[in-house]
């Protein structure tokens, strides 16, 4: 096809469409264009997180009331030293929502730096 | 002095740098939509795409080999979108069909729009592989070789869909200004 073409009309037509393509293309600069990347860079998808979010909770929630039934289980009168004082003394929804409030700050000193990386 | 490509590349992979990012999405910005405005046909989408594009490679830098242009690295991000976006189109298309709808505005040419409009009639007649390796390197620019990285095409199947695209696009302009 290209063959029946003579040369200096193609390099003629090839400016022409070269022309026309730049003719609609978007503008060089568009600081409007960049500002909405960094918009949605700055704002990762909400709705990933929030999925993420709650199936965690969910997953807590359930692993969390097996937890303290575990902790109930524990006869607080025979365990001896600190763990036995702080059954005695807390109890188990105490000590269960301590441990979760431990694990909640290790997800918040993890998760900015995976940030990025999502 | 700018920097170069390489080296804004290089300060977003070692501390997620975004005002260097901003340099390169104010470079290659334009670029990547008008591949992506040419392969849509609606402009609304293109640009949706083309974020999603620059919010990939920047999540994905280190993926950066430097084999390549940047650019073309881009434009690859860039034609998967495109890809995934128009099998998701198709399925949508199917359910309309099945509905018995309207077609999608995106398929359709709008009434006026002179250049736009006449450039994107004339490519509509090409084949997709020919519409695919033309867009890619007339509205950005890029060489035969890195429309084949792009693509995954062979280097001589890409000139060849150029050549035989752009003879077809000439005879159509031919054509229409004979009609005129």
């Amino acid at each position: 096809m290209t063959d029946d073409l003579d040369p200096m009309n193609d390099d003629a037509f090839d400016a022409e469409l070269s022309a026309m393509f730049a003719e609609v293309a978007p503008p060089q600069d568009d600081p409007v264009f960049v500002e909405q990347v960094n918009k949605r860079l700055a704002n990762p998808d909400r709705m990933r997180f929030l999925a993420l979010g709650g199936a965690g909770a969910t997953g807590s929630a359930v692993a969390g009331t097996q937890l303290e039934n575990l902790v109930g289980l524990i006869p607080a009168d025979q365990v001896n030293g600190v763990l036995g004082q702080a059954l005695g003394f807390f109890g188990p929804e105490a000590i269960v929502t301590a441990l979760f409030g431990v694990m909640a700050l290790g997800f918040a000193w993890v998760l900015p730096g995976m940030r990025s990386a999502i | 002095m700018t920097p170069s490509d390489g080296e804004l590349i290089a300060m977003v992979i070692a501390g997620k740098d975004q005002r260097a990012f901003s340099s390169l999405v104010s470079r290659h910005q334009s670029a990547v939509r008008a591949v992506l405005m040419r392969l849509c046909r609606n402009a609304a989408l293109a640009d949706d795409l083309a974020q999603e594009t620059f919010i990939k490679a920047y999540n994905k830098m280190s993926a950066y080999t430097g084999a390549g242009t940047f650019k073309a690295w881009l434009c690859r991000i860039a034609y998967t979108e495109f890809l995934m976006s128009a099998r998701k189109r198709k399925a949508i298309d199917k359910t309309m069909e099945k509905l018995k709808a309207q077609p999608m505005e995106t398929h359709q040419a709008p009434a006026d729009g002179g250049a736009r409009v006449d450039l994107d009639r004339g490519l509509a007649t090409l084949g997709e592989e020919e519409r695919t390796c033309v867009i890619l390197c007339y509205a950005s620019g890029l060489s035969h070789s890195d429309a084949a990285e792009v693509t995954g095409l062979p280097l001589g199947t890409v000139k060849s869909h150029v050549n035989r695209g752009k003879a077809k696009l000439k005879a159509w302009f031919e054509r229409k200004e004979a009609a005129a």
